[in-house]
């Protein structure tokens, strides 16, 4: 009788995690949103990119709830795209049920729209809908035309070489999701690495327009005053050296005059 | 006038005459070559900028201001690099030797600046190639004058080794400033250059930043 109660139990508590496994099973592997400049702001182009188990059970026919991180702001809205139904939470889209038609391998593709004033220096809640999750995700802020959406580091982000990520992101993990993203890693500073949970941590990520006329403004008036600083003291050096100058090669002079006239006398 | 032929036979890596060869007029003569310097980089930016009123105006001020400030961030690490070099050559040829490259290099584009400003004028694609074309060789008459009136300059017994190694950091730092001040100071031409987006531009490539 024992026994048998201990067998149950047993069996109880090596199914309780794959039983929990099979309704948190990750969706997405990864997923990259790519921003770029329209007339009401900004447009988000998403490919999240799904675990080979979800791309199956999705091929299966079985449709899935993919969430965001965040519900979107009142500000984003999603085109409608063939498989992809919004799941709206309080009024706000929350996360897309993904049909099987939305599927391309394993990419799941849609495009949101941002309404915003895109000035040099506002700061900017990014619309970039983020899935929920320990997924590594790339934000891709360049704008082109040397324009980009510099993330505001601090709530868990820091700023690194070429790039944003939070502290306990390591090099392997955001080549792993390069790679299954398909992006070109570039020297601009405004690709964002980011997880669903950072950025529910940090309830949203914000960035700032950077534009290369607002870049080079920063800089150019300390230069200027460098500048004129520098010419002034060019020509206030000359002042000062004029006299010493002119002493100095009249005594160069003399002295090669004297040295003549003791070479004729000679 | 004199001042002037003095600073191009110091350009030119010639021997200092005796009556010029005192501290202060030393010290005078890589002042009035800085200056001279400005002016010839200001003839070749307004030459640059002709198409447009404004950049023209504008390079006035933006191509001298390169020039200078390239300069004057280079010089410490020079002067830094010769001192720790520990060679014989006295701080003041090194310092002639810079301003006598920075004045021939300015020169070539003074005179290059009717060139640049004829062809940007009657031409889509030469105007542009002339003018980038003409800060390269600037550029590169500046390098070897300033390598040359160094080596010229050294006392007799002096290893040219030694030198080299202020030189070299000297014409390093002044290169990696003028990338960025280029940057910074762009639009300098009409057209957009490799060199408007400094650095993070040139060294643009898949792996560059992993």
């Amino acid at each position: 009788m024992l026994r048998t109660f201990f067998v149950v139990l047993l069996t109880l508590f090596a199914l309780a995690p794959a039983a929990h496994a099979e309704t948190t099973a990750p969706l997405v592997a990864s997923a990259i949103f790519s921003s770029t400049r329209s007339a009401q702001g900004l447009t988000w182009r998403a490919s999240w990119v799904l675990t080979p188990e979800a791309a199956a059970e999705l091929d299966d026919g079985s449709p899935r709830t993919l969430r965001f991180a965040l519900p979107l702001a009142d500000d984003v809205t999603m085109e409608p795209t063939t498989g992809l139904q919004p799941v709206l939470e309080d009024g706000h889209v929350a996360g897309v049920l993904v049909g099987r038609t939305a599927l391309d391998a394993r990419t799941v593709r849609a495009v949101f729209h941002q309404r915003t004033a895109l000035d040099s220096d506002t700061h900017v809640r990014l619309g970039a809908p983020v899935a929920a999750g320990i997924a590594l995700q790339i934000i891709d802020g360049d704008l082109g035309s040397d324009t980009r959406l510099e993330i505001d580091t601090g709530h868990g982000l820091e700023r690194r070489v070429g790039h944003v990520a939070p502290p306990n992101v390591g090099h392997a993990a955001r080549a792993e999701a390069r790679r299954l993203t398909g992006y070109t890693s570039r020297v601009t500073g405004a690709a964002l690495y980011v997880r669903g949970d950072d950025v529910k941590a940090s309830k949203g990520v914000t960035a700032t327009l950077v534009t290369p006329h607002g870049r080079a403004r920063h800089g150019a008036l300390a230069i200027a005053v460098a500048f004129v600083a520098i010419v002034g003291a060019l020509f206030v050096a000359i002042r000062k050296l004029r006299d010493a100058a002119s002493v100095e090669r009249a005594d160069a002079l003399l002295a090669a005059e004297v040295d003549a006239l003791g070479g004729k006398a000679r | 006038m004199g001042t002037l032929v003095t600073l191009i036979d110091i350009a030119c890596g010639r021997p200092i005459p005796a009556e010029d060869s005192g501290p202060s007029r030393r010290l005078q003569l890589v002042v009035f070559a800085l200056l001279a310097s400005l002016v010839f980089a200001g003839a070749w930016g307004l030459a640059a900028g002709s198409r447009s009123a404004g950049l023209a105006v504008a390079n006035l001020y933006k191509v001298p201001m390169v020039v200078l400030m390239s300069c004057a961030f280079a010089a410490p690490a020079g002067l830094l690099a010769w001192r720790l070099s520990g060679t014989r050559m006295r701080g003041s040829d090194l310092a002639l030797g810079f301003v006598g490259g920075v004045f021939g290099g300015t020169l070539v584009l003074a005179v290059l600046a009717p060139l640049v400003a004829l062809y940007y004028h009657s031409s889509a694609w030469a105007g542009p190639v002339l003018g980038i074309g003409s800060a390269g060789l600037a550029l590169l008459t500046g390098t070897i004058m300033f390598v040359r009136g160094v080596v010229r300059r050294l006392e007799p017994g002096t290893r040219k080794r030694t030198v080299m190694l202020p030189v070299a950091v000297t014409l390093a730092m002044q290169l990696l400033t003028l990338l960025q001040l280029a940057s910074l100071a762009s639009p300098i031409f009409p057209e957009r250059t490799a060199f408007s987006g400094g650095i993070d531009h040139i060294a643009q490539s898949p792996a560059a930043s992993e």
